[in-house]
């Protein structure tokens, strides 16, 4: 079994490798550079910008179904431009010329998909590619192609998708999708699902009589160890992160390195002023994050926050030598000149600044 | 020595647990010490808890050689306690052991590998990283720095009755209902420690992944997989992506809540099976232990009611007891008021109604999206073979839909359907489950291949 499970194994590796997309290629030497200037040089041209950093090359078209074509791939040797600008005039509007930035970062050989451009319609009648760089780099320019992708394009995207990396987002302790955006299928799992099924069902056909519960359980945990694999890629992407960001760092030295650096900066000045363990602290803002990150450092300071709720609670109930962290975005008015905090309906309440930081203010309410 | 003094910490937790555990489950049986490991990291968190909060109600502040001494003294008690005879030996009789061939000696090791590399990243994340996630800096940790600077537990109150009483003396949260065995084991760490580190004091969430791996393989083994078997599906539940990111981002107490409703799901499911005196033992602790945890963990403890009835009055009796029992409890729930309060949540307050814009996310969190890799999958085939091949798992399948249809009311007929379409408890709720869930999978699969005890080999 395991023989055959090699041999289709092989050809299907083979069949996608061959079953490259049919493209349109425009070699380096085919354009009319329009803005800086270009240097043959081996496979490619050496692009120069001009003083404002542009370069702007004009490419032949002749029955260029755009619609039918919507990966554009350039392919560099050495570094990228910083932008790639694709601009182009289609047969169904015409006039205007219309233009689509793009950000290879340090990729050298980036693929634009177009095909969710309203625009990228009709035949092209003009095609441009313009760069923009840093003033004095050279662009190494080998050539760009414009084609349907094709199965092994699309495998390329699945895996691309599958496999990115990002750190982590405070939406992912709900939920996990395995793929680079929330929307953006295909998912890994029901992939894998059905990829499993269908190599079961294909086993139980095979073999018949002789299948056995281990031969199942066997390429179930196969396809799960296959599966699990992209996560533990991903996991340790996430831990060497982890790592670079705060190994080393005494305890205050992460806070200080963590996202939340400013809050928790705030919290401990705040705590300092405050001086007194047993004091009372109001945290007023409109933001929710804000609230909850402020009042975590806060702690163990006995602190009151609504979330979802009013700022403060009716002024009245706040006493002399109550705190107050005011945090941005507040619908409370501070009156410097008076030392006076107003509330959304205009009530006073006497208040001393004790520290200020761009963060926000800590209020001592003075009666 | 933070590392020396977190390990004191986490053993003083695990200590008098194992003591006692040694005792009561009997010698002989397979994967014993996997068996009472696990269980100690569950039961001796939760009795962590317990020492403190009893600490706390006789005004005796928190400290490390306080702790140990309590710890010491309940595990030499464990050893005046007669140790259990009542031992059952190998679930699967004339199960010979064999040696391991190449090829299962090559999954062995790469299971091992695995689940190695598992535990370095995530202890390496969770021992780097601050407290991340929200609700852990929101609820549970905030909490948890109040008892550590106080050394004590100290009583959280609502909005409402913190301004009526000018804060003096209480402190508040947007939970203050919520059980407090999350934010007591974080501030004993900090206790153990001497101050609050802002990654150790998650240490326990990768304790609580070691005790759902060794519960698992342990209940595995012994309602009848081969050590290979048990180790692969433990490596399956311990690499579900959602249950790591619990550990990775730790704070959550929806990771002890999981390993606790999986001690009373595989205890149960084996008792079910064996009738050892000892499993029922298991899974009451572990079941009443979901208590101290969340309040969802009431109903967890009520889904093993049906599961319990099948067992006990047979399966026609049962089902005609439950199906009178549900009408029963519609009909109750129908005429209470509606200030009535079941598990921290009136009964007005769920506002009650049919929300069917939830199955999307339920779709999309349990057969799309990578939470549970293939486990939903396999769940759902384990739950259409129980009536063909698998009939012995009936009651423990009871088990299993009763907290899928509790889990299915809480977003499709109550105001928590807001937590499935925006997938912010969704998941959270589910991993409660899913160790239990992918256990009795694992047993479905073993009675129907014929593998498990008293089928045709």
């Amino acid at each position: 079994m395991l023989h055959l499970f090699t041999r289709i194994f092989v050809l299907v590796a083979f069949g996608l490798a061959t079953l490259d997309a049919r493209a349109e290629v425009w070699p380096a030497g085919l354009a009319k550079p329009l803005m800086g200037t270009a240097t043959p040089q081996g496979e490619g041209i050496i692009l120069q910008p001009n003083a404002a950093g542009q370069v702007l090359l004009e490419f032949p078209v002749e029955q260029l179904s755009l619609a039918a074509n919507p990966r554009v791939r350039l392919r560099f040797d050495g570094p990228p431009p910083l932008q790639v600008y694709l601009l182009w005039r289609n047969s169904i509007d015409g006039a205007p010329l219309h233009q689509f930035k793009y950000l290879p970062r340090d990729n050298p050989t980036p693929i634009i998909d177009m095909a969710d451009h309203a625009n990228w319609q009709g035949e092209a009648q003009l095609l441009q590619l313009g760069f923009r760089g840093p003033p004095g780099q050279k662009i190494h320019f080998i050539d760009m192609a414009i084609y349907q992708p094709g199965l092994a394009d699309h495998l390329r995207d699945l895996w691309q998708n599958w496999g990115a990396f990002s750190g982590w987002k405070p939406a992912d302790i709900n939920v996990y999708t395995g793929t680079r955006d929330f929307s953006s299928g295909p998912f890994p799992t029901p992939v894998f699902a059905t990829l499993v099924f269908a190599a079961v069902a294909v086993y139980l056909l095979l073999a018949r009589r002789n299948a056995s519960w281990t031969g199942v359980g066997l390429i179930v945990f196969c396809g799960w160890l296959m599966l699990d694999g992209l996560w533990q890629v991903r996991l340790w992407q996430q831990v060497e992160l982890t790592w670079s960001t705060f190994s080393g760092a005494s305890n205050d030295e992460k806070l200080a390195r963590a996202d939340d650096a400013a809050f928790s900066n705030l919290a401990r000045k705040a705590s300092e002023f405050i001086g007194n363990p047993q004091a009372q602290v109001f945290i007023a803002t409109r933001s929710d994050s804000a609230g909850m990150k402020t009042a975590y450092y806060l702690a163990p300071l006995n602190v009151y926050w609504h979330r979802h709720g009013p700022e403060l609670p009716d002024l009245d109930t706040l006493a002399a030598g109550n705190f107050i962290l005011l945090l941005r975005p507040s619908a409370l008015r501070l009156d410097v000149e008076k030392n006076l905090l107003i509330d959304g309906r205009g009530n006073p309440l006497p208040i001393a600044i004790r520290y200020q930081d761009r963060t926000g203010l800590l209020l001592e309410v003075m009666r | 020595m933070n590392l020396v003094l977190l390990a004191l910490a986490l053993a003083i937790s695990w200590l008098p647990a194992a003591a006692w555990l040694w005792r009561i489950i009997p010698a002989g049986i397979p994967a014993r010490v996997p068996l009472v490991s696990g269980y100690a990291c569950l039961l001796g968190l939760l009795g962590t808890t317990l020492i403190m909060r009893v600490f706390s109600l006789l005004g005796v502040s928190w400290s490390l050689p306080g702790m140990a001494l309590v710890s010491l003294v309940i595990a030499l008690l464990a050893f005046v306690c007669p140790a259990s005879g009542d031992g059952v030996g190998d679930p699967v009789p004339g199960r010979v052991r064999r040696q391991l061939s190449r090829p299962q000696q090559v999954l062995v090791a790469l299971c091992l590998a695995l689940l190695a590399s598992r535990l370095i990243a995530l202890g390496l994340e969770l021992g780097t990283r601050p407290i991340t996630a929200w609700d852990a800096k929101q609820h549970w940790a905030r909490q948890a720095k109040v008892f550590f600077d106080l050394k004590s537990t100290a009583p959280f109150v609502s909005l409402e009755q913190w301004l009526a009483l000018g804060g003096d003396g209480v402190y508040t949260n947007l939970h203050p209902d919520y059980p407090i065995a999350t934010p007591l084991l974080q501030a004993w760490i900090a206790v153990a420690l001497g101050y609050w580190d802002n990654s150790l004091v998650n240490a326990p969430w990768l304790l609580m992944w070691l005790g759902i791996g060794l519960v698992f393989f342990a209940q595995a083994r012994l309602a009848g997989a081969s050590i290979i078997v048990a180790l692969a599906a433990c490596y399956m539940v311990l690499s579900l992506p959602y249950l790591n990111i619990h550990v990775a981002l730790a704070g959550y107490a929806d990771l002890l809540l999981a390993l606790s409703y999986l001690g009373a799901v595989a205890a149960l499911g084996n008792w079910l099976q064996s009738r050892a005196s000892w499993q029922m033992i298991l899974a009451l602790a572990s079941g009443a232990g979901c208590l101290l945890v969340k309040n969802e963990g009431f109903y967890w403890l009520l889904s093993l009611g049906p599961g319990l009835l099948l067992a006990v009055a047979g399966l026609r009796r049962g089902l005609t007891v439950l199906a009178a029992a549900a009408l029963a409890l519609l009909l109750t729930l129908y005429w209470l008021p509606g200030d009535f309060a079941i598990a921290g949540h009136s009964l007005a307050s769920m506002e009650f109604g049919y929300r069917p814009e939830s199955w999307l996310s339920i779709y999309l969190s349990t057969l799309v999206h990578a939470n549970w890799h293939l486990l939903v999958y396999l769940l759902l085939i384990a739950l259409l073979l129980v009536p063909m091949k698998a009939r012995a798992m009936i009651p423990l399948a009871a088990v299993v839909i009763a907290a899928i249809c509790l889990y299915l009311t809480l977003y499709l007929v109550t105001d928590n359907a807001h937590g499935a379409v925006r997938f912010t408890s969704l998941n959270r709720v589910a991993l409660q489950l899913m160790p239990a869930a992918a256990f009795f999978t694992l047993s479905v699969f073993l009675i129907a291949s014929g593998t498990a005890p008293g089928e045709k080999q």
